[in-house]
């Protein structure tokens, strides 16, 4: 019968798109996923390591710290964090200058991260999953759940440093550390130069062990 | 002010020279925003200090549920501009559940139950539906903005219950409520920001720019349920510069 025929000649034809589908997206999958899963659990690693040392019993505040900033300097690439924080003003520092800016910044996010430390009040970060980016740089995505942040975003860009995947920018809420970073130390290079971004940077760090865990200031008490 | 934002409006596109410089009414902008600092940290810092340390945080976040059940017709109209029925549905449901339930939107019951606010607003919808955000816009006591966001809270501010339903005087207690509720909110967190930022309105611009372009696209911020993996909606950064070191390009690999 004619209806049979159109029935048979659909299914050929659905079969044929199905299977030219499939051939198409199982290479696309196959090529998308080991891109992503090195970073993903790099990221978890972290994540975990992390929390674990927040909820530890019987740590004083110091030995915390102490035990974050080693994960941090474990999984951040600050090296390249703090090349792409200078951008094009890089090239307006000598060598030493690089370095010295590196090692300032560094201690600089260390101080003004580190104090957050202490604010933890038992939240944890939910990894959503990830993306390939272009340069082979993998942003994973990941949400706080619980505490005054509930549902805050953070997402983190990977780049494979030596077959180590580390962190090189921090996108809070939308928000990427580098891209703010970047702006504010251009607007500070532009009016006082290499030097005076320095000698900020060192004036903050001073102040951050100066008053390290200052008691928070309670109006009236 | 009007003048330059008449010449934004007549002149040449935004992007044209949006491109050439992010921040061209950075002189005014830069007066005003000193203005605003002087007026916080003189008076609404103060203000919410004292608003914090009366309030136990239970009543804050009550406050901070009530004004924001009074601002749902507001995101709703907003779901809806932007052909969002899904997200219109969880909104009329929470201000149903909310406003009775929930003790005239006092408390979240809704959010209680899973149902979770959406965040979108006039200014937003604008950007989805391809009108450039303009210049970066200070703007007196309200703050960070731009020429379509500046129209569009206005916008919103009609649309809410207390900008709409309620008479001008309660309006204005409500809203004061509001601001001094959600600056308690941020007590820590502007305090943070102003002694670590190294030109604390460069860092307040640069935030605001990249959150708004972030709402606009609904971002990387994955909806309920779907996976980003592969997800298609571009990052809202500029990456290619971004990520990139100048002397890469050369072959010059730093090796650190």
């Amino acid at each position: 019968m004619q209806t049979d025929r159109v029935f048979e000649v659909a299914r050929r034809a659905t079969l044929a798109v199905a299977l030219i589908v499939c051939a198409i997206q199982v290479p696309l999958a196959a090529a998308a996923e080991p891109d992503t899963a090195p970073a993903l659990a790099a990221t978890q690693e972290a994540i975990d390591a992390v929390l674990a040392v927040l909820r530890e019993d019987g740590l004083t505040a110091d030995e915390r710290r102490a035990r974050i900033e080693k994960i941090a300097y474990d999984r951040f690439d600050f090296s390249t964090m703090s090349k792409l924080v200078l951008g094009r003003n890089r090239s307006r520092f000598s060598a030493e200058d690089q370095q010295r800016f590196a090692d300032l910044f560094r201690s600089y996010l260390s101080n003004q991260y580190g104090h957050r430390v202490e604010s933890y009040e038992q939240e944890s970060i939910e990894v959503l999953g990830a993306r390939a980016e272009s340069r082979g740089d993998v942003t994973v995505f990941t949400k706080v759940v619980g505490g005054e942040y509930d549902g805050a975003t953070i997402d983190y860009r990977m780049r494979d440093t030596g077959g180590t995947w580390r962190v090189i920018d921090v996108i809070i809420e939308q928000v990427s550390l580098v891209s703010n970073y970047r702006d504010q130390f251009g607007e500070v290079i532009e009016r006082e130069g290499p030097a005076g971004l320095l000698g900020q940077l060192e004036e903050k760090n001073a102040k951050g062990v100066a008053d390290e865990s200052p008691p928070p200031a309670a109006p009236g008490s | 002010m009007l003048a330059t934002v008449s010449t934004w409006l007549l002149g040449a596109p935004a992007s044209s020279f949006a491109a050439a410089d992010p921040d061209p009414w950075q002189s005014m902008n830069r007066s005003i925003f000193a203005f605003n600092d002087t007026v916080d940290r003189w008076f609404l810092e103060p203000v919410a200090k004292a608003y914090d340390w009366a309030l136990p945080s239970g009543v804050q976040s009550m406050v901070g549920n009530f004004t924001t059940n009074l601002a749902t017709p507001a995101v709703l109209m907003n779901d809806l501009l932007q052909g969002k029925p899904h997200e219109a549905v969880e909104d009329l449901t929470r201000m149903a559940l909310n406003s009775t339930f929930g003790m005239a939107g006092l408390i979240d019951v809704a959010g209680a139950g899973g149902v979770r606010e959406n965040d979108e607003d006039l200014g937003q919808t604008l950007g989805v539906w391809g009108v450039p955000a303009g210049p970066y816009l200070v703007l007196p006591f309200l703050g960070p903005s731009s020429p379509r966001d500046a129209v569009g809270q206005v916008g919103d501010a009609a649309a809410t219950v207390h900008g709409y339903f309620l008479g001008t005087p309660l309006s204005v207690g409500i809203r004061a409520v509001e601001l001094v509720n959600l600056r308690a909110s941020l007590l820590d967190d502007v305090r943070d920001a102003r002694e670590a930022s190294f030109d604390y309105y460069v860092f307040v611009r640069n935030a605001y720019v990249q959150y708004r372009l972030g709402q606009v696209a609904d971002g990387v911020a994955p909806a309920p349920g779907p996976n980003p993996v592969g997800g298609a909606e571009a990052p809202p950064l500029d990456e290619d510069d971004l990520y990139f070191f100048d002397d890469e390009a050369s072959g010059d690999e730093d090796a650190n």
